[in-house]
């Protein structure tokens, strides 16, 4: 029964809140009234006016008195009801503390890691990053739809050919990493850079702390150098000099002139970029159209939506196609929101583990609920005597509610403490575990607050609502005195009940699904071999800028000494050398032409490309297959060869030796030699698919990206500072990068895996816990039967009847929920598959697992209670009140 | 003449709600009907009035409205809601309860 009173007390509360005012002016006029009609009564007796009115007002007694009476009910009723519930619900909860020690501990648990994955949910999806309308920045993307590429970076002359043609976007700029070599000075320092079009601030919508930022004359190539440093660089190498601007200093081997600082709290989301450079893509870059490596940000005009700029690119994209129909055949555009950049990967484990969480709580929930049913029925009494004595109906589901939003209180500020720390665990967790993109700064902020409360309230109602209503609708008189069997009196509580459990299991089944099959996959993975072995393997980076060893031939010299002197190091076993390292996430690959092969129409012939000294194979431990495989006689004078991944040798050369056979690389002239055939390398990561994979030698393919691997004898703890050491004693200002441990790079590459089994797990774990719990529930359940027990073994039910009567109760609605649950699980696993490795989505065997699994745990905690009904004495069960 | 302090706790509610119900009122009328219909008997002082009327709006059973009283002056009509209805009938049955209870014991013939 809704009180229809609320029609008229809700409007007069809110109006003496908001409209003081106007009700203290009707509050005079009213007594003024009063007043007035008395003064009148005195002067038809007779009295003057005067008097009159001093009899009116002597009568009335305190007309100021009466007015702050009047404004007194007004606030009583508001503040003394509720402070009436809350010393109840106080009390209440004071002589069962029990009950209260467990509901605030499960709720806070639960609200906590609510808390806690919102936080990172907030951090990472709903915060903004921090530039003017940061919605309105794009970034433009070439989409290669068959070959399933929708990210992929842009060649310079279609990006400059998307500049002139779009008409869309107030600024576009394009970005290509370079480390950046500082030397001159102190130490050489290799720091991560970028080169960026003159546009790129704008489009961010940055301005400069210091100086400025660049101009378009600055990225044509031959003009004066010049370089905008970050906060951090200009603090950590330069001291933080006023007078920075306008110094010269020495980056990759040339003189730059700074020109601008960046202001403090700029944060750009991908890399830590120290120092930005113009980029130069005019002349002779201007045209190259095959080669892939810019990526291109833009910011939106005002008023035009995304998908008009969408339209656009896919239009300019068509054009381009058909304008380079070798070149840019398949070639779309897409055109992306700049946060999608940053949550694009991490999207589906966010879902997957914000509804396991959320999971937890329900279930925490429905726990809480079924325990606060359970007192309603103990209560019974209490609440019948207080309906008797006219308490409305709604005056105690008020007032259970305000039991319920208590706990509920106390739990969310309980659940703080568990949300700080799981904040802080889970930022150790993915910064250990290798997360790629940058952990934003989550934390306990306003947003977080907000949500901890606004999820108490709703757990509050989740857990009180129905349980209040439920209990409060009961036979007074029956209950009061005290007759009637249970289920008589509180049919619906006992569907309610039934509901409860139900969805309990339903949701700790689908949470253990997820957990297993996330469990499968981690066992999967760890199970897959890298296809070489880390153990005591180290590489250190080198970058050869190409100011200093503008001449391949004097970088391969570079290359060759460094690695003989770091293989006649003491304590190194063996030492090789290669361009990129296995998941390093850095990767080349170009078309290859094979020898009397066409190349196929749809599908551009592939390999990835790495370079090789002779002795990384051995380093690695890589198989070898067939033939032989890099070796120092393979000279830029001797013929040109190249050794192959069986992978490649499967794909192009099915059912044949590959070695002696031929094939171009790219554009270059001659052909190559497969001399050998080498095993498979996981170099994309332990989950993805082998490609292809050509290794050339060093001598025949120059670069200036370089790795030293060596494999020690014991693992010595200053592998990096020899290696160092050699590198400076051939050229003491060239700088190196860090050290890099080859089988961290593998755990890293499955480090996200390993988080999401955490998290899932750690929520599985949790929800089993507390439908264990169901257990304590059905303790009260059964104990609440123990009169019908008790007849019906006097009726001559033996202990095996009853046994089974239990039991069956409880199978019954363990079978419910788990049939549910696995419904559920159908349709939600779907969500996890970008998860998965080595196990589909509807696994039979993690589905049947889990069945038995909550089986057998849902007939314990029937079996115990069971066995309790039992022992009971009929006689005992009888007088039970 | 009672004073309302010697009325049973609540009583004032009871009365208050029953002339409410008879007809709207403003404040003032309400003494005057009270007075009127009890006799000249039971007398609320007006320092106690407004309060309790205010109380009772708060609750629910009266609700308010301005009117244009007989002189054209404004002045604020209470009239009975249906919950106030309600309620006037459980406390009317309440007093009549005590009351009955009270007189049998004052008629018990001393033995």
């Amino acid at each position: 029964m809704r009180p229809e009173h609320w029609i008229y007390t809700v409007p007069l509360r809110l109006r003496s809140l908001f409209r003081q005012k106007a009700v203290e002016q009707e509050l005079a006029e009213e007594l003024g009234y009063h007043v007035e009609r008395k003064t009148e009564e005195y002067l038809a007796k007779g009295l003057s006016a005067e008097e009159a009115r001093e009899a009116a007002t002597r009568e009335f007694g305190g007309v100021e008195q009466a007015k702050e009476e009047c404004r007194d009910t007004r606030k009583m009723n508001w503040y003394q009801d509720l402070g009436k519930d809350l010393s109840y619900a106080l009390r209440v909860l004071r002589k069962s503390p029990g009950f209260a020690a467990m509901a605030v501990f499960t709720l806070a648990l639960g609200i906590g890691g609510n808390a806690t994955i919102f936080s990172l949910v907030e951090g990472i999806l709903l915060r903004q990053p921090p530039y003017p309308h940061p919605e309105r920045v794009v970034m433009i993307w070439e989409k290669r739809v068959h070959e399933n590429e929708l990210t992929n970076p842009v060649s310079p002359a279609d990006y400059l050919d998307w500049q002139k043609q779009s008409q869309n976007f107030s600024s576009m700029a394009a970005l290509s990493y370079t480390p950046a070599d500082l030397t001159g000075g102190a130490e050489p320092l290799r720091v991560p850079g970028a080169t960026v079009g003159a546009e790129f601030f704008d489009v961010l919508g940055v301005h400069p702390a210091l100086g400025r930022f660049f101009e378009p004359s600055e990225e044509q190539p031959g003009s004066n150098f010049a370089a905008v440093l970050s906060y951090g660089l200009w603090q950590s190498r330069f001291g933080g000099d006023p007078q920075i601007v306008g110094q010269a200093i020495r980056v990759n081997g040339k003189s730059a002139t700074v020109i601008g600082v960046l202001p403090e709290d700029f944060r750009f989301p991908y890399n830590k970029v120290e120092l930005w450079m113009p980029l130069t893509i005019g002349g002779e870059f201007a045209v190259i159209r095959g080669s892939h490596f810019l990526n291109v940000f833009a910011r939106l005009k005002p008023g035009v939506s995304l998908l008009q700029a969408q339209a656009e690119m896919v239009g300019i994209a068509g054009r381009l196609e058909k304008q380079n129909p070798g070149v840019n055949r398949g070639h779309g555009a897409s055109v992306l929101p700049l946060r999608e950049e940053l949550v694009r990967d991490i999207r589906p484990a966010l879902n997957v583990v914000g509804l396991a969480v959320g999971f937890v709580l329900l279930i925490a929930c429905a726990n809480i609920a079924n325990l606060f049913l359970a007192r309603g029925i103990r209560r019974q009494r209490e609440i019948a005597l207080r309906q008797a004595v006219g308490a409305s109906r709604w005056r105690l589901v008020r007032q259970m509610l305000v039991e319920s939003l208590l706990i509920a209180a106390l739990a969310g500020t309980a659940g703080c403490m568990p949300t700080v720390w799981g904040i802080s665990g889970l930022a150790d967790l993915l910064r250990q575990g290798g997360w790629e993109a940058p952990v934003p700064e989550f934390r306990l902020n306003g947003a977080v607050v907000a949500f901890l409360a606004v999820v108490s309230l709703g757990s509050s109602l989740l857990t009180g609502l129905m349980p209040a209503l439920t209990s409060s609708q009961l036979d007074v008189v029956t209950a009061l005195k005290g007759e009637g069997t249970f289920s008589r009196l509180f049919g619906s509580s006992h569907r309610l009940r039934a509901a409860l459990l139900i969805s309990e299991v339903m949701l700790s089944t689908v949470l253990l699904i997820g957990a297993s099959l996330l469990l499968r996959t981690f066992f999967e993975l760890r199970a897959v071999t890298p296809g070489f072995h880390g153990d005591r393997v180290m590489a250190l980076p080198v970058f050869l800028n190409s100011q200093r060893h503008a001449d391949p031939q004097r970088r391969v010299a570079f290359f060759e000494e460094l690695m003989s002197r770091v293989a006649s190091m003491p304590g190194v076993e063996s030492a090789g050398g290669i361009d990129i390292l296995p998941m390093s996430g850095e990767d080349s690959r170009t078309r290859i032409t094979i020898e009397n092969r066409a190349p196929s129409p749809n599908e551009p012939t592939r390999a990835h490309h790495r370079i090789v000294t002779p002795g990384y194979f051995a380093t690695m431990d890589i198989p070898l297959q067939a033939g032989r495989t890099i070796q120092d006689s393979d000279t830029p004078t001797s013929p040109p060869v190249a050794v192959i991944n069986e992978t490649a040798a499967q794909k192009y050369w099915p059912e044949q030796s590959a070695v002696g056979k031929r094939f171009k690389v790219g554009g270059q002239t001659a052909w190559r030699e497969i001399v050998g055939v080498v095993g498979d390398v996981k170099e994309a990561g332990l989950a993805e698919e082998v490609k292809p994979v050509m290794y050339l030698p060093l001598p025949q393919d120059p670069t200036s990206w370089w790795n030293v691997v060596v494999r020690t004898q014991r693992d010595p703890s200053d592998v990096g500072t020899a290696l160092k050491s050699e590198v400076q004693a051939i050229d003491k200002d060239q700088p190196v990068g860090a050290l890099v441990i080859l089988n961290k790079l593998v755990s890293d590459s499955i480090a996200s895996q390993k988080i999401n089994l955490l998290l899932v797990g750690l929520f599985a774990g949790v929800a089993l816990v507390l439908a264990a719990g169901i257990y304590s529930v059905m303790a009260f359940a059964f104990a609440q039967r123990t009169p019908e027990i008790g007849i019906r073994m006097a009726l001559g039910a033996n202990e095996n009847d009853v046994l089974r009567l239990v039991l069956g109760q409880g199978a019954k609605l363990a079978g419910a929920g788990l049939a549910l649950g696995m419904i559920a699980a159908l349709g939600l696993t779907r969500l996890m598959r970008s998860l998965l490795f080595g196990v589909s989505a509807t696994d039979p065997l993690t589905f049947v697992g889990v069945t038995v699994l909550l089986t057998v745990v849902a007939l314990a905690a029937c079996y115990i209670p069971a066995r309790k009904a039992m022992r009971v004495d009929p006689l005992v069960a009888l007088r039970y009140e | 003449m009672s004073k309302p302090a010697d009325l049973v706790q609540g009583t004032l509610d009871l009365l208050l709600l029953k002339i409410v119900a008879l007809e709207p009122l403003n404040g003032f009328a309400i003494s005057v009907r009270l007075k009127q219909v009890s006799g000249d008997i039971l007398q609320v002082s007006d320092g106690s009035l407004y309060p309790a009327l205010h109380k009772l709006e708060q609750e629910g059973w009266i609700t308010a409205e301005w009117r244009a009283s007989e002189n054209n002056r404004r002045a604020k009509y209470y009239s009975l809601t249906r919950r106030g209805g309600k309620q006037l009938e459980k406390e009317a049955d309440n007093w009549n309860r005590l009351s009955a209870a009270i007189s049998q014991v004052v008629r018990i013939k001393e033995a």
